[in-house]
């Protein structure tokens, strides 16, 4: 899995930490997240799309 | 995080804090009443409780300051850390168990090993397994 998360926070102008506080998560979560190593449930996925103004497809890009 | 949300966690932290600290002070104490009869049970005891009590203090001060400035003190990824470290310890105790159950009656071991001793090497084992998986898991980063 691969994700625009840094791209947008970029957009936005958020940090991770900023991110993390917005959705309710600790900063290493959205590190893992970043980095596509995590997979992150519905809701979160959800919420962080929420956070960034954009869709989940738009975050999380998966190569099958 | 909001502030009652914030008070929560902070309770919920300082009380585990606090329950850690019990515990190893507890801990110390049996170590003072084991130095009599098993005299490197109550070193090690002795040894081990002030270096689990530092630890407690350290992460009540790292968490509270992370509680303070909004973020939460575990989410879906952590929990689903501790979920994992300690599904795993429990599967390595009943093989620990077991193995123990083979050792037990050993000649060698029959003196030495009393029903209390062979108790706490299971609860040891446990606990220890439960912080390895934990620093494992939480090296890796993710419950997978």
């Amino acid at each position: 899995m691969r994700t625009r998360l840094k791209e947008y926070r970029a957009r936005y102008d958020l940090t991770q930490e900023d991110l993390a506080r917005q959705v309710g998560v600790r900063r290493e979560t959205i590190v893992y997240l970043e980095s596509g190593k995590y997979m992150p449930s519905l809701k979160l996925a959800r919420d962080v799309a929420v956070a960034l103004k954009a869709t989940v497809e738009e975050l999380f890009l998966f190569d099958d | 995080m909001v502030e009652s949300q914030k008070r929560g966690e902070s309770v919920k932290l300082a009380f585990l804090a606090g329950l850690a600290i019990v515990i190893a002070l507890s801990f110390m104490l049996w170590g003072i009443g084991a130095l009599d009869s098993d005299f490197w049970v109550g070193v090690a005891l002795l040894a081990a409780a002030p270096v689990a009590i530092a630890v407690a203090i350290w992460v009540f001060l790292r968490e509270r300051k992370k509680i303070a400035s909004g973020l939460p003190m575990q989410d879906e990824r952590s929990k689903g850390i501790f979920q994992k470290a300690t599904s795993y310890s429990f599967y390595t105790t009943m093989y620990f168990a077991l193995a123990l159950s083979f050792l037990i009656d050993e000649p060698a071991l029959k003196d030495l090993m009393t029903a209390e001793r062979a108790l706490m090497m299971v609860l040891a084992e446990t606990v220890l397994a439960c912080f390895v998986f934990l620093g494992y898991f939480h090296l890796k980063g993710v419950p997978e």
